[in-house]
């Protein structure tokens, strides 16, 4: 089977319906089958969905996916939210402004952005309201502000990212730190222009005394620490990338422990949530390498390294083709499936052309931050939805264009100064 | 379905659901614990767990296939409805129903190979390096579970199940 036959069949499938992970396992059979006959493909099936899951490596996903969700469980997030208000709420947009900063504290301890969004949500929308702060601002920074989820580490989408391409999970985290920060910044920025675009007047609130702000701090010291802990094990190389999970899950724990959270009906609910979306996501994993067997004997690598030499643009052309391919599939598909889909073939030719591979990991992750808050299906707008249902989707999506400028931004930053990321894993 | 049955499957989907909540929830913690004392241990007592990369590869299979169950039966997983959503009635029975069977099937060709594999390793006497355990009767129990969400799925889409809403533990 030619591969754009089975590209189509594989799109079709999925706009289908059918689950990714079998869509992807099932058009990579009929397409090795096709290719080397029923034996081989059959048994690559055993291999793929046993060898390649029992890894060390892999290990990392449970476990960051666990540390993320005993974060949420503790409550820091409230915390994280009444620390950045300390500091920011006499400024205009403050509020916003502290969302955006609590969302950062909070990726720095979760991988998800859509555990991010959700738990922000709750705590800082009910504030935003409270104060005055229409609709279309407060639910366009939390669902923005939620998209950092990802890229500050810990990072389950760069986890992914770095099994399909081999690369080393630690120097990816590390590399997300600064685009993550400027992120925070340009967010913040976005807060303030949406002020200006919509003319939006917001009373200040009166300025807190510096005791009382380094107070505020009090709550969320721990979560910070344990930051401070698995990025900072990770950059002095006291342990892996796959042992800093081990450790910040444990600390996880910990952190939940001190909070008085670690109840045994929510832990229970939070180790079984934590295991079903391990499933889901391994079996994503193992269709896309199964998938990935189909797309090397198909020849689609070297078809479309063939057409670029022969249309002869220059690597940042490629690299502006590949902005735009992200953007039409962000529209179209759903985070993990995009990454697993385009990783395995856009990257070859990236890394050809060479660019970084780190480099294109952040790249990749803030192209995916863009998908989750442009419509039509933004993950993390329809996560509002789902915590403010009576919010109309127009105008949260109406609020995130300066953001979505933000990101575009940002990721201009990236290309033209790929130091952004490479500094700190460079250092290590 | 008579309601009697109906009753049954619903406390067997219950008691699916808390046992292998319970059985996840032991390996992740186990799984946490296999790093925090082999890093622990190494840096403080200058001795590692001794076999800790082993352990680690096992549990993670096992809480795979442990979580795999309860995402069957919950529909869980990701797909894209961004074409599907707008269907109602008859058809987005199909849709539902079509997906699950092609989900079962893909499920009962991995559990064939599963099965398959683990015969021949077994055959080989495959062990791990370090702890020598065996790794053929490992692979027959992913593929029995393997199955057994085939047979699950299978059973969804030919009852036609409504899509669950995930409900807990």
């Amino acid at each position: 089977m030619a591969w754009p036959i089975g590209m189509a069949l594989l799109l079709t499938l999925i706009f289908a319906g059918v689950p990714i992970a079998f869509a992807m396992t099932a058009v990579g059979l009929i397409g090795v089958v096709s290719i080397v006959g029923w034996h081989p493909a059959l048994s690559m099936l055993g291999q793929v969905f046993f060898d390649s899951g029992r890894s060390y490596t892999l290990s990392v996903v449970p476990l960051f996916l666990l540390m993320g969700n005993l974060v949420v469980q503790s409550g820091v997030a409230g915390d994280l939210y009444a620390a950045a208000n300390a500091w920011l709420r006499h400024r205009k947009g403050g509020l916003a402004m502290a969302t955006i900063v609590a969302c950062g504290g909070f990726s720095s301890v979760c991988g998800s952005s859509l555990a991010t969004t959700a738990t922000m949500a709750r705590i800082s929308l009910p504030a935003m309201r409270k104060y005055g702060y229409s609709d279309r601002l407060a639910a366009s920074s939390i669902a923005a502000g939620g998209t950092l989820g990802i890229l500050i580490p810990p990072s389950v989408i760069l986890v992914i990212y770095g099994i399909l391409t081999q690369q080393n999970i630690g120097k990816l985290f590390l590399a997300g730190v600064l685009p993550g920060l400027v992120g925070v910044v340009g967010y913040m920025i976005a807060v303030r222009l949406s002020l200006v675009v919509h003319r939006e007047e917001l009373e200040t609130q009166p300025k807190l005394p510096l005791v009382e702000r380094f107070q505020a701090l009090r709550g969320v010291v721990w979560a910070l620490a344990l930051f401070v802990f698995v990025l900072g094990g990770i950059y002095l190389g006291v342990f892996t990338a796959t042992e800093a999970a081990g450790m910040g899950a444990g600390g996880a724990f910990l952190l939940t422990f001190m909070r008085g959270r670690l109840t045994l009906r929510a832990t229970l609910s939070t180790l079984f949530d934590t295991a079903k979306t391990t499933a889901v996501m391994f079996f994503i994993l193992f269709g896309a390498l199964y998938f990935l067997n189909y797309v090397n004997f198909s020849g689609l690598t070297s078809d479309l390294r063939s057409w670029i030499n022969a249309l002869g643009v220059g690597p940042y052309s490629v690299i502006f083709m590949i902005v735009l391919i992200y953007l039409v599939l962000g529209c179209l598909l759903e985070s993990i499936s995009m990454i697993t889909l385009t990783v395995p073939i856009l990257f070859p030719i990236v890394t050809g052309l060479g660019f970084d591979p780190i480099w294109f990991g952040i790249f990749v992750v803030i192209a995916t931050e863009l998908s989750f808050i442009t419509p039509p299906i933004g993950m993390n707008v329809f996560v509002m939805r789902t915590v403010a249902p009576d919010i109309p989707l127009e105008r949260i999506f109406a609020g995130i264009v300066p953001f979505v400028a933000m990101d575009v931004v940002r990721l201009g930053l990236l290309i033209a100064l790929p130091a952004m990321a490479l500094l700190i894993p460079n250092s290590m | 379905m008579t309601a009697r049955s109906g009753q049954i499957a619903i406390r067997a989907r219950r008691w699916l659901r808390l046992a292998t909540a319970v059985l996840c929830g032991a390996f992740l913690v186990a799984l946490t614990l296999v790093t925090v004392v082999d890093v622990i241990g190494r840096y403080l007592l200058s001795s590692p767990l001794p076999g800790a990369a082993e352990y680690t590869e096992i549990l993670l299979m096992a809480i795979v296939f442990m979580g795999l169950p309860a995402v069957c039966l919950d529909d869980g997983h990701i797909s894209v409805d961004l074409v599907t959503a707008n269907l109602k009635g008859v058809a987005a029975h199909l849709q539902l129903n079509l997906a699950r069977l092609l989900v079962a099937m893909v499920l009962g060709l991995v559990s064939w190979q599963l099965w398959k594999h683990g015969a021949q390793l077994e055959s080989y006497n495959e062990v791990t390096v370090y702890l020598r355990a065996p790794l053929g009767p490992f692979a027959k129990a992913t593929a029995i579970i393997a199955g057994l969400c085939a047979v699950i799925t299978f059973f969804m889409a030919v009852l036609r199940l409504p899509k669950s809403d995930g409900g807990g533990v």
